[in-house]
């Protein structure tokens, strides 16, 4: 676990840095001879999508469970006593190469193609009153996702997201390679309405899962109202009074599958690991702030209902590779309240995406992907809700200091 | 592992608000149209809601006619930024460049100039095929009149700034 921090510090100076210095590089240049006697030289920004940052945290109250298994379960549930759980991560998405070409059928449409990079660190801290000492489960990952913008009306989208799971209980014997992925298809019918199908393969029920990825959206991204249903992820109305608040009210899925440690002989076969599966419902509200187009941050908190923890015996499913693996024990804890809060930051600069919905809906995707299999993404922040022609009236001269030349005004 | 999170937590919101303020505050004489501040965010949103009200665009033609129209800008925007940078140099260096240096500046701000206008030329050949005739033409017009508004506005307000 100690290597795990030191990674996850390293990555972190990274991330932070690296985009930091590279995407300004154009910004801050040196006047050096070289650079100004060069028309060539001007450095136009090719991503779309910047470099974003998140981190959150999410945690649930104590309270009992209850076990619908056999005697020795219900025996189990009593040993393990109550039960809440605390996850904190980390995400990071960062566009590795864009490019922009013109449709070889329909020359007045661009196409878009976003190879990105993602990375995510999780810590799930299941909490049982009835053990001495409690299983910390981490999960490190870093992967590729593609997405191809074509037509006005279509993207395809590709994530791969490998990652390792442990338990920091006994991390040599816990830690286990795993890999989620998805491909959906995005149909936006028109900017008010987009549709979306595709296939995922995912441990956010606590299982190893093949499933449809089925969802819609009414209302367009930018404005004051839209609706959301994307399964097996997240069902959403969203307001956005104004371009720097907004809130949902929701209802998502949650949860992973990880390895744990068997040393306080959860099961009693004499397996030195076994596996730790929960998944659950947050139904909740959700407040985005976002003081500036660099950093957002939200609160959110509502009712964690639905709750399942499982373990599974590891040796009793080593061979089966592709199926739903078979519990042990099945224990339901009651509802409880959570909290969740975190924070975005993005980094550089990005082409313009004004009124361009398609941008929008392969911004939602990314977002809404999150890095990791979590479901726990950064929010569209990076998605500006449009104005109105009569709010020009509150324009005021340090928003438009830098944008007008003096050969403008004649 | 909390307290590691929490302390990055609050390193990456300093170095945000650091980067947005690089961003935000570009040095003196040198304009920056690529930056990400709330102010440049805000004219660009109000900059589309003014053009899809006067050009009265349909919904099929905003889906083509914003990605081609904004990445006119874009690459408008680094033109013009190259073309203050050599402004800078001028402005700062004139007394200090060699008359070949001060030459090959006033061609690269010819050749900018140029370049500018040829962007346009580009877009229009490319919206042709998105905007009728009338639509088109008011395009033009729409920017000189957005830019025109803005000035009014601001220069008729005696409460900012001058």
């Amino acid at each position: 676990m100690r290597s795990a921090k030191h990674f996850l510090l390293l990555l972190s100076w990274l991330i932070i840095f690296l985009p930091a210095s590279v995407l300004h590089a154009g910004v801050n240049d040196s006047l050096n001879q070289k650079q100004f006697f060069s028309a060539a030289q001007q450095r136009e920004v090719r991503n779309y999508i910047r470099p974003c940052l998140y981190m959150n945290l999410y945690a649930t109250g104590s309270r009992p469970m209850k076990s619908m298994n056999s005697i020795p379960s219900q025996m189990l549930t009593s040993r393990l006593g109550n039960y809440k759980f605390i996850t904190s991560n980390i995400g990071f998405y960062c566009p590795l190469y864009t490019h922009t070409s013109i449709d070889k059928n329909d020359s007045s449409n661009l196409n878009t193609f976003h190879l990105l990079m993602t990375m995510n660190g999780l810590l799930d801290q299941p909490r049982f009153s009835g053990l001495d000492q409690q299983h910390k489960l981490y999960k490190i990952g870093m992967g590729l996702r593609a997405i191809y913008g074509f037509g006005s009306k279509f993207i395809l989208f590709v994530d791969a997201s490998p990652y390792v799971v442990g338990d920091k209980y006994d991390k040599q014997q816990t830690q286990q390679f795993k890999f989620a992925s998805a491909a959906v298809f995005n149909w936006m019918i028109n900017p008010s309405f987009s549709v979306r199908g595709g296939i995922t393969k995912t441990f956010l029920f606590g299982n190893r899962n093949y499933l449809p990825m089925l969802g819609f959206r009414i209302g367009k991204l930018d404005s004051k109202f839209y609706f959301n249903i994307q399964f097996p992820r997240v069902i959403s109305f969203n307001f956005q009074p104004t371009p720097k608040f907004s809130f949902s009210i929701y209802s998502k899925s949650y949860g992973g599958l990880y390895n744990i440690s068997n040393g306080d002989s959860l099961y009693p076969f004499g397996d030195k690991i076994i596996q730790f599966g929960q998944t659950g419902l947050s139904n909740g509200v959700r407040f985005d702030f976002r003081p500036s187009p660099n950093f957002s941050f939200f609160v959110a908190g509502g009712f964690a209902v639905r709750e399942h923890v499982w373990l599974y015996s590891h040796s009793f499913n080593q061979q089966n590779h592709a199926r739903p693996i078979a519990n042990f024990f099945d224990g339901q804890p009651a509802p409880s309240l959570f909290v969740n809060f975190g924070i975005a930051c993005r980094f550089g600069s990005a082409k313009k995406s004004s009124g361009n919905y398609l941008m929008y809906d392969i911004m939602d995707l990314n977002n809404t992907m999150d890095p990791g299999d979590n479901n726990s993404g950064p929010g569209n922040g990076d998605i500006r809700k449009a104005s109105k022609e009569e709010e020009m009236k509150k324009v005021q001269y340090k928003d438009v200091v830098d944008l007008i030349d003096d050969t403008d005004l004649y | 592992m909390n307290k590691i999170l929490l302390i990055i937590s609050f390193i990456f919101a300093f170095l945000a608000n650091g980067v947005s303020a690089q961003a935000g505050h570009p040095p003196k004489g040198k304009a920056d149209t690529t930056k990400n501040s709330l102010g440049a965010e805000r004219v660009q949103a109000l900059k589309v809601a003014f053009i899809t009200k006067q050009l009265n665009l349909t919904s099929d033609e905003a889906e083509k006619f914003w990605p081609i129209y904004n990445d006119y800008q874009d690459k408008r925007d680094a033109v013009r930024k190259q073309l203050q940078r050599d402004y800078r140099k001028v402005r700062e260096q004139a007394d200090q460049l060699s008359a070949d240096e001060l030459q090959k500046l006033a061609d690269e701000e010819v050749a900018l100039k140029v370049q500018d206008a040829a962007l346009v030329s580009e877009m229009n050949s490319k919206l042709k095929n998105i905007l009728p005739p009338k639509k088109l033409a008011q395009l033009y017009v729409a920017e000189e009149d957005f830019k025109k508004e803005l000035i009014r506005i601001l220069t008729e307000d005696n409460t900012n700034p001058k």
